[in-house]
């Protein structure tokens, strides 16, 4: 990822004020997904919105929680968690429960994308201390919207806490 | 004595003497058993005759009593026939309309001339009632015969009733003058042979007055031995006949009570406090298996029938109604003592006392085996069903389970291949469609058509999956504000189509499941969005109507409409009335409406006519 492009990245709100987020500079996105079309039609999806940040995938909830001990060591926090919630090993909620029970990571936004949109998945997901939770649309050009919609909203509106690693 | 209608007081005393003078008078041994003979067949004739007597309740019953229903004839024609051999006087025992029951020494005057001309008959009728009235009992009236012959009579009463005479006569009194003259005048009148009568009249014995006096008290005696004799075996064929009614209405009853114990199962029994005495009905008998002519089990072997385990049970059951005299009810097996058979039973049993203290026990014992046994079933029965209930729940909670596991990975896995699908086709679409010929573009659309339909499906299923399992909440809402919002959602179609939407619906707030009832509202606004889509001027009319307990609302439309043979296959899953290629869709959602409503307590039908469209309605609780 270059950093001039990740700067030139400005978002035209209501009001027409020019708005630079730095604080998302040199943090990438962390896909927790399993299914390898899914992990590529997600890249294809943001590559489309024309995300500047960088793509780290998780295959299982395993892998999941690896990036725990990685961040620790000084990784870059990821600015967004998209995590599904149907996993090898692990699935997404215990992988949610263990962030959110973090004493430093829980702060991380994470965002349930998941095909599902049983109560019970939406309940104990927003009990575990999701951000959100987002049907991920069977239709491509509506995934492409729903990942436009995030770009702008959690990488762009939003205001994570700082980084302190 | 010599007025002809003198009564005279007999003093009782003086028969005595004459009863003596008979008494030595033994009849001989051949007379006796001709009197037994006479006294065996008598009694079965004064029973004949009393029957019809002795059978009314009636006071008055005895008013039909004649002399010969309870005078014993044979017994006292041997008696006159002895009396008139001691005293040669003649006499009769004559009911009152003149019927001779006994005659002993008729004079020939009599027999062959007075009671033969039926002039002079009657006179002796005559004389044999009218002349014999008014004699009080006890006493005798001496008089001329109607035919000049002198007569003494003593009425026989019963039971203070008039029924005849013992008369002693056809006789000359020693101070009376021997008139010849007057039974010639009586030949010559009713032309008897002159000769032969005054010679019958030359027989007839003279008495003095004493003599016949005599006479007629030892008769007056007969005559107070009669009647009472009489009366008293009235009395006394009364009393036995009342008492034998008595003892078959007894016996009667016994029978019954008996065979109603039979029936029931049902056996009484009673213990004397005071004696020790108990009995039993017929029904005890049979249910413990006792010969009914033994006598029933004594007082503390009450309770030996009874198996061992119960026996405490029993005595203290009995204790506490001796204690309180407060009925207890007690269900317990016996062993019946001749088949040895377990037989439950149960015993009603209540106190009687006297002044507080009690005297007697009293009880009913029912054969209750078969009931027990039907309980004992009944039990059986249920303890059987609530296992099966057990595991059928058991297999419906583990069938709920894996349905639930099962949708829980429809919903999460049967989409992601079909988004492969649909997203790269659409990728090959952008980015290869200058490199595809015409057909190939045709296919490619075509399978993501046929993706599109899938994605549907899915969404369908699992939309009334949810609705069958979500939990439902129930809150105010307003059915109104809900359609318009579903309008709007739609607008975009309804105006490109040009659909006319009509709102009757009033502003109701009812009390339901705001996520079911709006999603049974979008389902019905497109199927009928979805129905209009060939007719020229669509219309859709959304009403409702608030009624006692329920809001009953409709969409009508316009549309194509169906065969009313199909009302009810429109609810079920999957079903449709109409292809895929010309009305798009899953066959899911009438279902979920169905399934909806169901759930929230209302119901849904609906109506049509084809070609003019159709009415689909909600009845929903308030």
């Amino acid at each position: 990822m270059d950093g001039k492009r990740a700067r030139q990245r400005r978002y035209f709100l209501s009001g027409g004020t020019k708005v630079t987020n730095w604080n998302q500079i040199n943090r990438p996105i962390l896909l927790v997904e399993d299914n390898p079309m899914d992990i590529d039609l997600t890249k294809r999806a943001f590559a489309k919105r024309k995300l500047v940040s960088s793509i780290e995938i998780a295959r299982d909830g395993e892998e999941a929680l690896a990036f725990l001990p990685l961040w620790e060591a000084g990784r870059p926090l990821p600015l967004l968690i998209l995590l599904d919630l149907k996993l090898p090993k692990i699935d997404g909620l215990e992988v949610l429960r263990q962030i959110k029970s973090h004493p430093t990571f829980n702060t991380i936004p994470v965002v349930v994308l998941t095909s599902s949109k049983e109560d019970i998945d939406i309940k104990t997901a927003y009990e575990l201390g999701a951000n959100s939770y987002i049907m991920k649309p069977v239709e491509f050009d509506k995934f492409v919207d729903v990942a436009g919609n995030i770009d702008i909203y959690w990488l762009a509106l939003n205001t994570p806490p700082v980084s302190e690693s | 004595m010599k007025d002809a209608s003198e009564t005279i007081q007999t003093p009782r005393k003086k028969n005595s003497s004459l009863r003596r003078k008979i008494d030595g008078n033994t009849p001989s041994k051949s007379g006796r058993d001709r009197a037994d003979k006479a006294l065996r067949a008598s009694e079965r004739r004064i029973k004949r005759n009393l029957k019809n007597i002795l059978f009314s309740d009636n006071d008055d019953s005895l008013k039909d009593l004649t002399l010969s229903d309870v005078l014993d004839v044979q017994v006292f024609q041997t008696i006159m026939d002895d009396f008139f051999m001691l005293t040669n006087i003649s006499n009769a025992i004559i009911d009152v309309r003149g019927t001779v029951l006994v005659a002993a020494g008729w004079q020939d005057i009599c027999t062959k001339f007075h009671r033969v001309n039926p002039e002079t008959h009657k006179h002796c009728i005559e004389s044999d009632t009218i002349l014999t009235k008014k004699v009080n009992p006890g006493a005798f009236k001496l008089y001329r015969c109607r035919n000049n012959l002198w007569d003494m009579a003593t009425p026989i009463f019963i039971s203070g009733r008039h029924l005849g005479n013992i008369i002693l006569g056809q006789m000359m009194l020693e101070d009376e003058p021997r008139d010849r003259e007057i039974f010639r005048a009586q030949a010559r009148r009713y032309g008897f042979n002159e000769q032969k009568y005054l010679a019958a009249f030359e027989r007839v014995p003279v008495f003095s007055r004493e003599t016949v006096s005599n006479a007629m008290a030892f008769c007056t005696n007969i005559a107070h031995i009669i009647s009472t004799l009489s009366y008293s075996n009235i009395r006394l064929a009364r009393t036995l006949t009342e008492q034998e009614q008595a003892e078959r209405l007894l016996k009667e009853r016994e029978e019954l009570l008996n065979r109603v114990g039979d029936i029931a199962k049902i056996g009484g029994w009673e213990i004397d406090m005071t004696t020790g005495k108990v009995m039993w009905s017929k029904g005890t008998y049979d249910i413990i298996e006792i010969d009914y002519d033994q006598p029933p089990a004594g007082l503390n072997e009450q309770t030996g029938f009874y198996l061992p385990e119960y026996r405490d049970m029993v005595e203290n059951s009995l204790k506490q109604l001796i204690e309180t005299a407060q009925p207890v009810v007690v269900e317990a097996p016996v062993k019946s003592k001749k088949k040895g058979t377990i037989k439950w039973c149960q015993t009603v049993a209540e106190a009687v006392t006297e002044n507080g203290k009690v005297v007697k026990l009293q009880g009913a014992v029912k054969d209750i085996t078969e009931r027990k046994k039907a309980e004992d079933e009944i039990r059986t029965l249920n303890a059987e069903l609530e296992e099966r209930v057990a595991a059928r729940t058991a297999e419906l909670a583990e069938r709920t389970r894996q349905m639930e596991a099962f949708t829980y990975s429809v919903s999460h896995d049967l989409k992601a291949p079909l988004r492969g699908i649909d997203g790269y086709s659409r990728l090959l679409l952008e980015g290869y469609s200058d490199r595809l010929d015409e057909e190939g573009l045709a296919f490619l659309k075509t399978v993501r058509q046929a993706t599109e339909q899938m994605r549907q499906l899915i969404e369908d299923l699992l939309d009334y999956s949810r609705m069958e399992r979500r939990s439902l909440s129930s809150r105010e809402v307003h059915p109104l504000s809900f359609i318009k919002t579903l309008i709007d959602e739609r607008s975009e179609d309804i105006a490109a189509r040009n659909i006319k939407i009509t709102l009757t619906i009033p502003d109701v707030v009812v009390k339901s499941d705001p996520e079911g009832l709006i999603q049974v509202l979008r389902n019905l606004l497109d199927n009928a969005i979805k129905f209009t889509g060939r007719v020229p001027d669509p219309s859709i009319e959304i009403g409702g109507e608030e009624r006692d307990t329920t809001c009953l609302f409709w969409v009508r439309d316009n549309g194509i409409g169906f065969d009313m043979r199909y009302h009810d296959r429109i609810f079920e899953i999957f079903h449709r009335l109409h292809s895929t290629d010309d009305y798009p869709g899953t066959g899911i959602g009438m279902a979920i409406v169905q399934k909806a409503i169901k759930r929230m307590g209302g119901r849904a039908w609906t109506e049509s006519v084809p070609g003019k469209g159709a009415t689909f309605y909600l009845e929903v609780p308030k």
